[in-house]
């Protein structure tokens, strides 16, 4: 029960964490989303519901500190959770190789349907130097992913008080 | 259970999409407008934020600090550099300060007195020996000739000894063998006023009779005709009537600073002047 309070807040520090990274290491240039990571290990690990429910409050989370509408990262991360889901029912999603090449799909995902939302909410045109701005990231996030699926795995071992498994759909 | 299993996951999936679509339009409805859950997360995350942002920033401050110091000798070299540079910049801007100062007191000077004058540079001094001369950049050239007064600031410097084209030689005040006719500004006791050396001046001539005190001032007489009348000399430093001649024996404190004596003013007089 204590987890279904302790995620949601471990998953908050976790985005105050990327936003910090962003802004004082990297100089707010380039932002290193850890929430998109953990969004995708809970598709490849929770089922529906769990997953789901999680999904919906880390992107409630990110909006609400972001700043941003409410509602485009929830929207977002939900339909990044589904597809990851999805994708880990037919393909074996323990390989570092595919967890990047994944990742780096769903950062370019997510940044292209900002790029179009954005515009569609307020106005103007879709920048077309989008792609280059997210490009980067979405390489920075895919790199740090494996890590990260690895770090996810450990602090679930701790939480749940089980042995360290592959990272394969319980 | 009210749907079949099998669509289970869709019909989540669906709702799931649903309340996102949901939360998304309400928010850009009420824009201007911050929800409770919103405030809640931001109340939440502001004290994380602050404890995360101060660690980073640790870890930052030392990371730059002492452990990464590729660059620090080049940069420390370069700044050391440019220190350098200011520093002899800033000395050089307060020489100029100081100058214009000087200058503009014996402006002030020029101002006063009645006589044309040359501003002239210091450029040697021989004070150490018994002998108590300058040297000044200016000479016969720039019109200037041997017995002219010789004027600071402060007060009367001494006379042109000698002078060549561009150079002239001026005998101070303070030179054993300079002697000059003074007189006392209070009460118009006349003298001669004698070098001392390193000890200043000596009025002398001044009878017992007369009443002179510390702190009276001594200016020019006039009458040897080689000084105009009125210069400031200096101020008595003691007197002393003791002494079993029929004079008082009476030390004068130069009011010019003869070590520090850096820009001079020339009185130009001519002929019909000294005379």
């Amino acid at each position: 029960m204590i987890n279904y309070i302790l995620v949601p807040f471990l998953s908050l520090i976790l985005i105050v964490i990327q936003m910090m990274v962003s802004d004082i290491m990297l100089f707010g240039k380039i932002g290193v989303e850890l929430s998109l990571i953990l969004v995708i290990y809970v598709g490849f690990r929770l089922d529906i519901i769990r997953g789901g429910v999680l999904s919906l409050i880390i992107g409630f989370l990110r909006d609400c500190i972001t700043f941003s509408i409410s509602g485009l990262y929830t929207l977002l991360y939900v339909i990044i959770f589904l597809i990851s889901m999805l994708a880990s029912h037919r393909i074996s999603p323990g390989k570092p190789a595919f967890i990047m090449i994944f990742t780096l799909i769903c950062a370019l995902f997510e940044g292209m349907i900002i790029a179009l939302f954005y515009p569609l909410l307020y106005g103007g045109v879709i920048s077309p130097h989008a792609l280059l701005y997210y490009m980067p990231q979405a390489l920075i996030v895919s790199g740090l992913s494996p890590i990260l699926f690895r770090t996810f795995n450990r602090i679930e071992v701790l939480l749940n008080g089980r042995d360290e498994r592959p990272i394969e759909r319980t | 259970m009210l749907f079949p299993k099998k669509y289970r996951p869709i019909i989540i999936a669906c709702l799931l999409i649903i309340t996102s679509l949901i939360i998304l339009s309400y928010s850009v409805k009420q824009q201007s407008k911050v929800g409770f859950f919103r405030r809640l997360v931001l109340e939440t995350a502001a004290p994380l934020a602050n404890i995360v942002t101060v660690s980073f920033e640790g870890l930052n401050n030392a990371w730059k600090r002492y452990i990464f110091l590729v660059g620090l000798e080049e940069e420390n070299r370069r700044l050391k550099k440019g220190n350098a540079l200011l520093t002899q910049d800033t000395i050089q801007y307060r020489e100029g300060y100081l100058e214009g100062i000087r200058l503009q007191k014996l402006l002030t000077l020029k101002e006063r007195i009645n006589y044309p004058t040359i501003a002239a540079r210091v450029i040697a001094r021989d004070q150490t020996s018994i002998i108590k001369t300058i040297l000044i950049n200016k000479g016969t050239s720039h019109g200037l000739r041997v017995d002219l007064p010789v004027l600071a600031d402060q007060g009367l410097v001494g006379r042109i000894v000698e002078a060549s084209s561009h150079v002239s030689k001026i005998l101070l005040l303070i030179d054993e063998s300079s002697n000059i006719d003074a007189l006392i500004q209070e009460n118009r006791i006349q003298g001669i006023l004698q070098g001392a050396g390193s000890l200043g001046c000596s009025l002398k001539y001044i009878s017992k009779t007369e009443t002179v005190n510390a702190g009276n001032i001594v200016i020019s007489s006039g009458l040897s005709g080689l000084f105009p009348k009125g210069l400031l000399i200096g101020s008595v430093k003691s007197v002393d009537k003791t002494d079993s001649g029929l004079f008082q024996k009476i030390d004068v404190e130069p009011f010019v600073d003869f070590a520090r004596l850096e820009e001079v003013m020339v009185i130009v007089l001519n002929k019909d002047d000294e005379r």
